[in-house]
């Protein structure tokens, strides 16, 4: 697994763009990796996401599930 | 003090969220983590665990009275920070698919920030304050940086 140095992982802005926000909830119930501003991969699983990632030469996305849109799997 | 605009987690409902670092023996995982005053400790997904290349089945399970994580529940000592802050050393870790998304409970994050909802706003925000004297101590440029 590649890792990242500290000084990259941190100096990324933290805030989703809310164009990608938007974008993201076409992938509802998929794993994202993601940038602030670019949706680097979509999968079902999370390690498939975090490795696609990789490829594409981002050491540290951002990686969470996008909820159902029904809901189910997310209790807030 | 830092502000931080709702994020649309689902179609039109914005969710007080910021994003972590998570940092294990030198190796570094981002993820979204909700703001909640009613999470007693920091909880992450196993399967964001799981990208640090940690082996979640091996970690120490939790004590049944923490959480809403499922019924296995780890712990994990890992350092978790957000916009250089360490606020965390060890969090829970949800059971896989018990958890889509990482919470940021009252145990840690609200030791060290006071938060301010302001949900009535359009568009919604929050405010973390670091409390007096709390300083970000992560990504700090090393000397070969410098």
């Amino acid at each position: 697994m590649m890792v990242a140095e500290r000084s990259t992982a941190l100096t990324q802005p933290d805030e989703v763009d809310p164009k990608l926000q938007k974008e993201l909830l076409n992938h509802a119930g998929e794993w994202v990796a993601i940038t602030h501003d670019r949706l680097l991969a979509a999968a079902a699983t999370a390690s498939e996401a975090v490795e696609r990632a990789h490829k594409l030469g981002e050491d540290s996305p951002i990686v969470y599930r996008v909820p159902d849109r029904n809901g189910a799997g997310f209790f807030f | 003090m830092p502000r931080v605009l709702g994020y649309e987690l689902q179609p039109g409902r914005f969710y007080p969220i910021i994003t972590l670092t998570l940092e294990y023996q030198g190796r570094f995982q981002q993820t979204l983590a909700i703001v909640d005053s009613g999470a007693d400790q920091t909880m992450i997904p196993a399967e964001v665990i799981a990208g640090l290349g940690i082996d979640v089945s091996r970690l120490p399970k939790a004590p049944p009275n923490i959480g809403a994580g499922g019924a296995d529940q780890r712990l994990c000592d890992l350092e978790v920070s957000w916009r250089g802050y360490v606020f965390a050393n060890r969090v829970v870790v949800a059971e896989a698919g018990s958890l889509p998304i990482a919470l940021a409970g009252r145990g840690e994050l609200f030791q060290k920030f006071t938060v301010r909802f302001a949900w009535h706003k359009v568009p919604p925000y929050m405010d973390l304050d670091p409390i007096a004297g709390y300083e970000p101590t992560a990504g700090k440029p090393t000397k070969t940086h410098v």
